[in-house]
């Protein structure tokens, strides 16, 4: 390999956004690659389900045509992971189109890989036939109805099929949903540095900046892997990257402290050694890689469990938030006696949740300010609409004992109250999957533009 | 001088999804006598956790000590996954207030006074056997 392979991390997320300094003062590093992650679970589970991403177009636009242009002047390939942020088909296509406008309005020439990582629920219930999958910590037991049930199902893909792609000569990759550490750590692992430190340092930059002092998701960083050791800097000279930030963020988002479980392995980092450097950038050493015995990816699937409608109000009469209870069991009563039970014929559902409301050994203090949004779900969104309403006025006029605001218990936010929330997605697939080969799940598309 | 709360020994408490399923929670303690202390009397425990969550011990996944960055990282299952129907906070960024709030003495931690964490602890409507049911233990 080279002296170092030097990867840039423009910002944590696609679509957030970066100071152009940044930008350009990391291309003056002439980074072998730029990665941009563009997605996660963590936004819930409606984005997967949906097809839709949680970012803006117009931000991944901005954030990718720079990106583009700055990956062409210094002739690095530009990779994107979980494309769209959920990384199914259409998010994909939906970053495809963005690149495709980009790359016209730039007049460039691109060699374009498109990674797939949607997955068919014929192959996933296959491969749960034969005993090839098994929930991650927290996860439901999965059966047959279950996977059928799913609205979209994807996998997450190692750096296997990224550097697929890179030794096909794709100038951009874009790949569906994939380990964030995928998309830093692929092409150092393609030239050969060290698997361990090749990992260790895509999981602290994989935040972007995040990792730095002081943080930020919406900042860049470099990380210069060498032979036994990687470099961490910042590329905005306002923050440097110190040992308890960078440390702290190897823990970040992940289960255990100091293990970094990926497709291919474990990277311990218990015994890595941090050391700031005069110049206001990091030194790590000694994290270890053990090899997984099987070869295992995520696999993340959203199922809809209904339609949401919802209202907010404000209840400011402390005497209605200390009967707020009552009020809210005779709006149940009142939809059960125009829809039947929650859990009979068309099941529904009633949240109430209740922010501000503080009590006084049994007694609701005076200045009650208190935030009511009312969660109904239903089968369709019709009818999640009509047991919000109805409930909505029901509360609205419910009385009680001791009520003396008889002109409405509610400060009704807005006209229209309520809002038709649209569907509600769970996520009912969380499993590893065991493959022979980890290229199989994630076909490769190239394409000329 | 009364017992500190954790937050009070710590520059960073903070809780985050791992996974839709688990939520993870990390204490980084400021001086390294307080890290010490509050790793070798063990005031943090499954038993304690569980009792400040209103959870069960088995939905405490691991409570791991990390000295490099004095730091303490806390794995619950969520009572509801991200995003589901019922969940309250679909990162999971704000469910470290129970853990903050114990108190490190000398002996052991106890908790003071404080609301359950309905997002990870079952919600009142759960427990009580109806689906959804219910207001919230947020209702007087």
């Amino acid at each position: 390999m080279a002296d170092e392979i030097r990867v840039l991390a423009p910002n944590a997320l696609l679509g957030y956004g970066f100071p152009l300094e940044s930008l350009e003062a990391g291309l003056r590093e002439r980074p072998h690659v730029i990665g941009a992650d563009g997605g996660s679970t963590d936004p819930g589970p409606y984005y997967l389900g949906s097809g839709t991403s949680f970012t803006g177009r117009e931000s991944v636009k901005r954030d990718l045509g720079h990106l583009l242009r700055g990956a062409k002047a210094v002739a690095a390939p530009l990779i994107v992971g979980s494309c769209g942020g959920a990384g199914g088909e259409p998010h994909l296509a939906w970053v495809y189109e963005i690149l495709r406008e980009l790359a016209a309005e730039q007049q460039l020439a691109l060699r374009v890989a498109l990674i797939h990582a949607e997955q068919d629920a014929a192959t996933v219930a296959a491969a749960h036939r034969a005993g090839k999958l098994s929930p991650l910590s927290g996860a439901p037991e999965l059966d047959q109805a279950t996977i059928e049930d799913c609205s979209r199902i994807v996998a997450q893909m190692g750096y296997e099929p990224i550097n697929a792609a890179l030794s096909e000569g794709a100038d951009v990759i874009l790949a569906g949903r994939a380990c964030d550490v995928s998309v830093y750590a692929a092409l150092p692992i393609l030239r050969g540095a060290d698997i361990a430190l090749s990992i260790h340092a895509a999981k602290i930059i994989e935040c972007g900046a995040y990792c730095a002092t002081p943080g930020s998701a919406t900042d860049s960083i470099i990380a210069k892997i060498c032979d036994d050791h990687f470099v961490l800097k910042a590329t905005n000279p306002a923050r440097t990257v110190k040992a308890p930030s960078a440390a702290a963020h190897s823990l970040y988002e992940q289960q255990h402290p100091s293990r970094l479980v990926e497709p291919v392995g474990v990277v311990d980092v218990g015994a890595a050694e941090f050391r700031e450097q005069p110049d206001g950038s990091l030194r790590v050493s000694g994290s270890r890689f053990t090899a997984a015995a099987n070869y295992t990816v995520k696999l993340e699937g959203a199922r809809r469990v209904g339609f949401r409608a919802v209202t907010v109000a404000g209840i400011r009469d402390p005497f209605a938030a200390a009967n707020l209870e009552g009020c809210l069991a005779g709006a149940r009563s009142r939809v059960e006696d125009a829809f039947g039970k929650p859990d009979q014929g068309a099941p529904y559902e009633i949240r109430p949740h209740v922010y501000g409301l503080k009590t006084n050994g049994g007694r609701t203090l005076v200045d009650a300010d208190v935030c009511l949004v009312l969660d109904v779900i239903a089968d369709t969104q019709e009818r999640a609409a009509e047991i919000c309403s109805l409930a909505r006025s029901t509360l609205l006029h419910h009385d009680y004992p001791g009520r003396i605001s008889v002109g409405g218990n509610l400060a009704l936010l807005f006209s229209p109250h309520d809002v038709a929330w649209g569907p509600v997605y769970e996520f009912a697939i969380y499993h590893v999957w065991e493959l022979d080969d980890p290229l199989a799940p994630f076909p490769i598309e190239y394409v000329e533009l | 001088m009364s017992d500190p709360f954790l937050y009070e020994l710590a520059d960073i408490v903070r809780s985050k999804n791992a996974g839709p399923f688990l939520v993870t929670l990390d204490v980084f303690i400021r001086g390294e006598a307080d890290y010490a202390h509050v790793k070798s009397s063990e005031v943090i425990t499954k038993a304690a956790i569980a009792a400040a969550y209103g959870i069960d011990e088995d939905h405490v996944v691991g409570i791991y000590f990390w000295d490099p960055a004095r730091a303490v990282k806390i794995t619950l299952r969520r009572a509801v996954s991200s995003g589901a129907a019922g969940d309250d906070d679909v990162y999971g960024a704000a469910m470290h207030m129970p853990l903050m709030n114990l108190v490190i003495s000398e002996n052991g931690a106890s908790r003071r006074a404080g609301p359950t964490q309905p997002g990870v602890a079952r919600a009142a409507g759960e427990a009580a056997g109806a689906r959804g049911d219910g207001p919230t233990d947020a209702a007087p």
